[in-house]
């Protein structure tokens, strides 16, 4: 591996600043030699609450301009399946594990957080708080930074594990929510979840998602995504992960100069399995053509930004 | 399980009804595809994120059949490829499934894509499988010249009446008992017998809630589910088919499917959401 390559996102040693975002790639590994997962510096699992949750009813995805929707539902085998079942078959995996937590309440994102403090495979947890397809299912949290900064503060109580606060885009003040989140005890920052979108079947007259609602996601959001990493940076200056859009190397260098010090890979899985690779290939590529030192002093070196 | 990613060389692509039938080379997934299992094609050229979900329709040696039937943008465009081009294809996915013997097989319009492997390996393996395969018009009874090469016993039935029999082709099964023979024995306070054979069908939903109208609760049925997916391999969870137990919950058609047994499916919720 390129040691250009390596970064720190809070406390957690990446070997690459690429991640899988959570939801595509299930528990880690579902798609076999489909994903590299050497090439990617952690995988980020599937969401998971207190007790299993059965998630939406179909039709859960549909496509979109540039992108598209999916209401899932965060369907889980739940916190006792996923450390039985789950976190045991990721012992060989080669790249850093991410939990995603989720719950409707503080007390179930702490009890999760704290059971998973004592799992050795876990290697930092990532909370949930902007899922837009799932009533009560933290977005609240977001909309209410008070509320988000006591919830961060729970969980930070529970766990020594980095911690990191997942974003919803469409929080008021989003720079605002950050700040308590970091105030709370978060390492670091993943910005930003789905944005809440629809479509419409014209020729049923109906909604196209069983959920109706659904999160839009894909290189559709990156503008709307690439703004916020931007904010947030200079609001705060917090170690952030990049989530929207990702779907080669220009998409990651743009995140990472807006100031985040890695991204999440999503959507453009489906299309290209092996996005993360090339999207390591092509940072490694303009690193050395534009002579950094690594990847590294690369966050955050925006030009004529005003920042 | 190994999963392929193969950029497949088209063959050759033929008109077929009102679909087209490609045949591509992809040595990786002709070599392991199996009977109910499916293949993803990226959709040529930029637009478009999720790939489209395709029965493998025959494979051997090196090479894969698709029959596409052009609903829609997507499928307009790799209805289109022309032979010397090249499609992006991933797989072999979905549950691999041990023959069932003595099965009678039913289809609806493009459902045979789904059947019609099966229906070939029965045939090698010396078995004389009975295709029951039903339309809405002729030209959407696929592959017919192909079923009759292979010899296949089918019965072919059409809602226009445009070729075989006319109407629903579940009507048309015999030894499934009609709604007059099921009123009279209620009357008579008889018991039918069950359906004497496992059935395995692939069509649109409303095939099967008449199939499984038809042949009662007990019977033996197994169904091709089909749902909007992304991955394929059971990750991201999209084609949920929601199932009895535990109550309330959801397979994965991509993989715990697509081939399903029908008693496992909540057909209240299946119908809901159709």
């Amino acid at each position: 591996m390129n040691e250009k390559m390596g970064i720190t996102v809070g406390r957690l040693e990446l070997g690459t600043p690429v991640l899988i975002a959570s939801g595509i790639a299930g528990y880690g590994d579902e798609w076999g030699e489909l994903v590299d997962l050497s090439a990617v510096g952690a995988v980020v699992l599937k969401g998971v609450s207190r007790e299993p949750w059965p998630g939406n009813p179909p039709p859960r995805v549909a496509e979109a301009p540039a992108g598209m929707i999916n209401a899932i539902g965060l369907e889980n085998v739940g916190l006792e399946r996923f450390i039985l079942e789950k976190l045991h078959a990721l012992v060989g995996l080669d790249c850093k594990v991410v939990a995603n937590v989720v719950g409707e309440k503080a007390a179930e994102y702490r009890d999760v957080c704290s059971a998973l403090d004592g799992e050795a495979r876990v290697d930092a947890l990532e909370l949930n708080v902007s899922c837009p397809n799932v009533e009560k299912s933290g977005m609240s949290f977001c909309a209410d930074p008070g509320g988000l900064r006591k919830l961060v503060r729970d969980c930070r109580g529970v766990t020594a594990k980095p911690l990191w606060v997942k974003l919803a885009p469409t929080a008021p003040d989003v720079a605002a929510a950050a700040e308590k989140a970091l105030a709370g005890g978060a390492d670091a920052l993943t910005v930003a979840n789905t944005i809440p979108a629809m479509a419409i079947d014209v020729e049923a007259r109906r909604p196209v998602l069983g959920n109706v609602y659904g999160g839009l996601s894909g290189p559709a959001v990156r503008p709307v995504i690439l703004r916020l990493v931007y904010d947030i940076y200079k609001a705060t200056g917090a170690d952030i992960v990049a989530s929207g859009g990702v779907d080669g190397p220009e998409a990651a260098v743009a995140y990472i100069l807006a100031g985040a010090r890695a991204v999440q890979v999503g959507t453009a899985l489906f299309d290209n399995p092996a996005v993360a690779g090339d999207v390591v290939a092509g940072l490694e590529e303009y690193v050395e053509r534009e002579m950094f030192d690594d990847v590294a002093s690369l966050v955050g070196k925006l030009r004529g930004s005003g920042a | 399980m190994t999963y392929f990613r193969e950029n497949a060389r088209v063959l050759a692509n033929d008109a077929d009804g009102d679909g087209r039938l490609l045949r591509l080379r992809a040595p990786g997934i002709a070599a392991d595809a199996r009977p109910f299992q499916f293949v993803l094609a990226r959709v040529p050229g930029e637009g478009h994120i999720l790939r489209r979900p395709f029965s493998v329709f025959d494979a051997r040696d090196e090479e894969l059949e698709l029959l596409i039937r052009p609903v829609g943008n997507g499928t307009a465009r790799l209805g289109a490829l022309a032979p010397g081009e090249y499609c992006d294809l991933t797989g072999p996915f979905g549950r691999e499934v041990s023959p069932i013997k003595g099965a009678v097989f039913v289809a609806g319009g493009i459902g045979i894509a789904g059947l019609f492997f099966a229906l070939a390996e029965e045939v090698w393996a010396g078995r004389s499988p009975e295709l029951f395969f039903g339309a809405r018009t002729a030209r959407q009874l696929y592959a017919r010249s192909r079923i009759e090469e292979l010899g296949i016993d089918a019965t072919f039935a059409t809602e226009d009446g445009s070729y075989g029999l006319t109407g629903m082709v579940v009507e048309h099964i015999p030894d499934i008992p009609t709604a007059k023979e099921k009123l009279m024995s209620e009357a008579l306070n008889e018991r039918l017998l069950p359906y004497p054979h496992p059935v395995v069908a692939c069509g649109p939903p409303a095939m099967y809630v008449a199939l499984r109208r038809a042949l009662g609760a007990d019977a033996r049925l197994y169904v091709m589910m089909e749902e909007r997916m992304a991955c394929g391999v059971g990750a991201c969870r999209s084609c949920a088919v929601p199932v009895r137990e535990p109550e309330g919950s959801y397979v994965a058609a991509c993989s715990e499917g697509p081939l399903l047994d029908a008693s496992a499916i909540d057909w209240n919720r299946f119908e809901e959401s159709a």
